[in-house]
């Protein structure tokens, strides 16, 4: 006991000594703004208080150094990126312990009990992913993600019936998988037909309607945009296609355990699902593969003949069984997250939509938008920028997978969003771990750096001063 | 037969180990998942109901002694909303 | 030796001409904690709970009859109460204490055994 409280008061010792040196750092530091302050804005306004100091305008150290002691916080950004990746829910990792520890068989050794275990476990992970979206387990086929999955099923389906038909459909702002997929398709002789959207990001049934052939044998819609959160009419476009005798497939990357999804009701015969987007672990997706009416496909994937014969090669049970358990998750909870991520998401569109010249991109009817995607544009801004001003908070203009280049988002511009808007959108992405004081940090900062880099932006002060910038001529340069 | 006194020493643990997370996130998750689930099902009257949900708490209080204890040995910097904890 | 002792004092001469300017928030980190100290401490936390952000929090308000928390609130109280002072209130304990002032007098007490 002695011994404890000796260490205790050490600790304490050693530990103030330190707190009150960085204390009288930045107490200094704030000191020293605070008389720049005073200097600069002789006058006008210039009533600053120490700890709560304001910069002069066009400071750099507006940028929320100022208004708070920073050695008092973390300096790890919030993260708002959750359409990119989500954190992996510590009930998803403790149930992978176990098959990192103990069961470790090979769930297709059938010969003794290590490879019974983790096949029992594999088969359960199996159904709890199908009770998600009312599919029967032997539908749902294991691959590495819904990048493969949506390979699987847009190469595949078309070259299973390439001798009598030739024609896909999808939409203009599908994932750059399913986009590339088809080019190659296109390569290979068939044909596709991209719809296009509305300014909502919606498809037009009666477009869909036309586009259909004698020879199409796929159509491929995505459920919930990555980049703007739009859901789509599933249930609309499956009923076309069964009437038509086509197959639907679609990419439930976004969407699978977050929007209610029913592939009996809803006529899916193949669906693309990720298991990282569900707080589930990377590296592992699934794809839901009807079996009545029978979807025939020719796998891209071949050897032992494991998952139907669709997808070869053995199981990875660790990551099967997370991501059964983040699925089983999802579906327990799906009413309590959403009601929670609504809510958030009200929270943060009222504060950012509270600033001049922003607009939301999306659907503003609540049935064909999610609310954990919210794609925000602030005119007069490079998007870029700021990003760059928001070191804080850990977002993204657009598809991770695209940002790679700075060419604006393909999604917006389908939109029909001219460049300058589509440069200018941010995409805020809200899950099960994202607290309500964080949103208020991030209402906080973005007002705050909108209004600074607008500040400086010799566009918003020409519309200020009521100058439309369509009446412009801008001299060449 | 689950007394209400048990429930909620249950309730006191769960709510004791949902703090115990290093992550931010997972830490303010698990108390918020905690108190919801059992403010939800304050109304419970069926003795096996009460049960069930009792023999589940007790399956999460383990849990999260595990993933609490991993959270506490692969720490990471504090976020930007987080106040450094206090030195005591 | 003798250098190294110089040395070493004159840093610790210097600190206190800082601290005049710099007001030490945190003396209670070093200084026994003051009852005023874990009054103020215990209201913070208390506000963290969600039944009573909107609550009138004084001494000698009751959980159950002034604060009007349910058994699960008061619970969810005093666990607030155990992180802020990083301690542990054994459940006889808990039983007894009924009104804010009792758990910060409990608390007070405990701080100083440390």
């Amino acid at each position: 006991m002695l011994s404890r409280q000796i260490l205790r008061n050490i600790a304490r010792g050693s530990s103030a000594r330190r707190v009150g040196g960085v204390r009288l750092l930045s107490q200094s530091k704030i000191t020293s703004f605070a008389t720049n302050a005073a200097e600069s804005n002789s006058g006008a306004n210039a009533t600053v208080v120490i700890g709560n100091a304001q910069a002069p305008d066009g400071s750099a150290i507006t940028l929320k150094t100022a208004s708070r002691d920073e050695s008092l916080f973390g300096t790890r950004p919030i993260y708002l990126d959750v359409q990119a990746t989500t954190p992996t829910d510590p009930r998803v990792l403790d149930k992978m312990m176990e098959f990192y520890t103990g069961l470790y068989g090979n769930p297709h050794s059938s010969t003794h009990s290590y490879g019974w275990e983790t096949e029992k476990e594999v088969e359960k992970a199996r159904s709890y992913i199908a009770d998600v979206i009312n599919a029967d387990p032997k539908e749902i086929i294991f691959t590495s993600g819904a990048t493969e999955s949506n390979n699987m099923s847009i190469k595949g389906v078309p070259r299973f019936y390439k001798k009598t038909k030739n024609h896909i459909i999808t939409t203009q702002t599908e994932h750059k998988c399913v986009l590339d997929s088809a080019r190659h398709l296109q390569d290979e002789g068939y044909e596709v037909t991209y719809l296009p959207v509305n300014e909502e990001g919606l498809i037009s049934l009666d477009d869909l309607k036309k586009a259909i052939r004698k020879e199409t044998c796929l159509v491929s819609v995505m459920a919930v945009n990555n980049e703007i959160g739009v859901i789509q009419p599933l249930k609309e476009i499956g009923q076309i296609c069964r009437s038509k005798k086509i197959f639907f497939h679609t990419d439930a990357a976004q969407a699978y355990g977050k929007i209610d999804i029913d592939v009996n009701e809803m006529n899916i015969d193949l669906l693309s699902i990720s298991s990282h987007k569900i707080y589930g672990p990377k590296g592992i997706g699934a794809c839901y593969v009807r079996r009545r009416p029978r979807v025939r496909l020719d796998p891209i994937i071949t050897g032992g003949g494991q998952e139907r014969g669709l997808r070869s090669g053995t199981l990875a049970p660790p990551l099967v069984a997370g991501f059964g358990e983040a699925a089983r998750i999802m579906k327990q909870d799906m009413k309590y997250d959403q009601e929670y991520i609504h809510r958030l998401s009200e929270k943060l569109k009222k504060g950012l939509l509270s600033i001049p010249s922003t607009q939301l991109n999306g659907s503003l009817d609540p049935a064909s938008q999610y609310p954990g995607c919210v794609n925000i544009s602030f005119a007069y801004i490079e998007g870029e920028s700021l990003l760059m001003a928001l070191k804080d908070i850990a977002l993204s203009s657009g598809s991770a997978c695209t940002s790679a280049s700075l060419e604006p988002s393909y999604v917006l511009h389908a939109l029909g969003a001219d460049d300058a808007l589509a440069h200018s959108s941010i995409r805020f992405g809200i899950g099960r771990f994202t607290t309500e004081a964080e949103i208020d940090y991030v209402v906080a900062a973005i007002q705050e750096r909108v209004d600074f880099l607008r500040k400086m932006s010799p566009l918003w002060e020409m519309v200020q001063e009521g100058i439309d910038l369509n009446t412009i001529e801008w001299s060449g340069h | 037969m689950t007394t209400s006194k048990q429930i909620l020493v249950l309730y006191k643990q769960l709510l004791e180990k949902a703090y115990k997370f290093d992550n931010y996130n997972f830490r303010e998750f698990a108390k918020r998942k905690v108190t919801d689930s059992f403010k939800a099902n304050k109304g419970l009257s069926d003795s096996e109901a009460i049960t069930n949900f009792y023999n589940q708490g007790i399956l999460d209080l383990a849990m999260l002694t595990r993933q609490t204890t991993i959270s506490q040995m692969y720490t990471f910097e504090k976020l930007v909303v987080e106040p450094l904890k206090r030195q005591r | 030796m003798f250098r190294f002792a110089v040395r070493s004092v004159r840093p610790v001469a210097r600190l206190p001409v800082a601290s005049r300017f710099v007001q030490p928030i945190r003396s209670y980190a070093v200084a026994p904690i003051t009852k005023d100290e874990v009054i103020k401490r215990s209201f913070e936390a208390l506000k963290t709970v969600a039944a009573l952000q909107e609550s009138e929090i004084s001494l000698e308000s009751s959980f159950q009859k002034d604060l009007a928390l349910d058994s699960l609130d008061t619970v969810e109280a005093l666990v607030a109460l155990e992180e802020e002072f990083d301690l542990e209130i054994p459940d006889k304990i808990s039983d007894e204490i009924k009104t804010v002032g009792e758990a910060v007098n409990y608390i007070f007490e405990e701080e100083q055994k440390l």
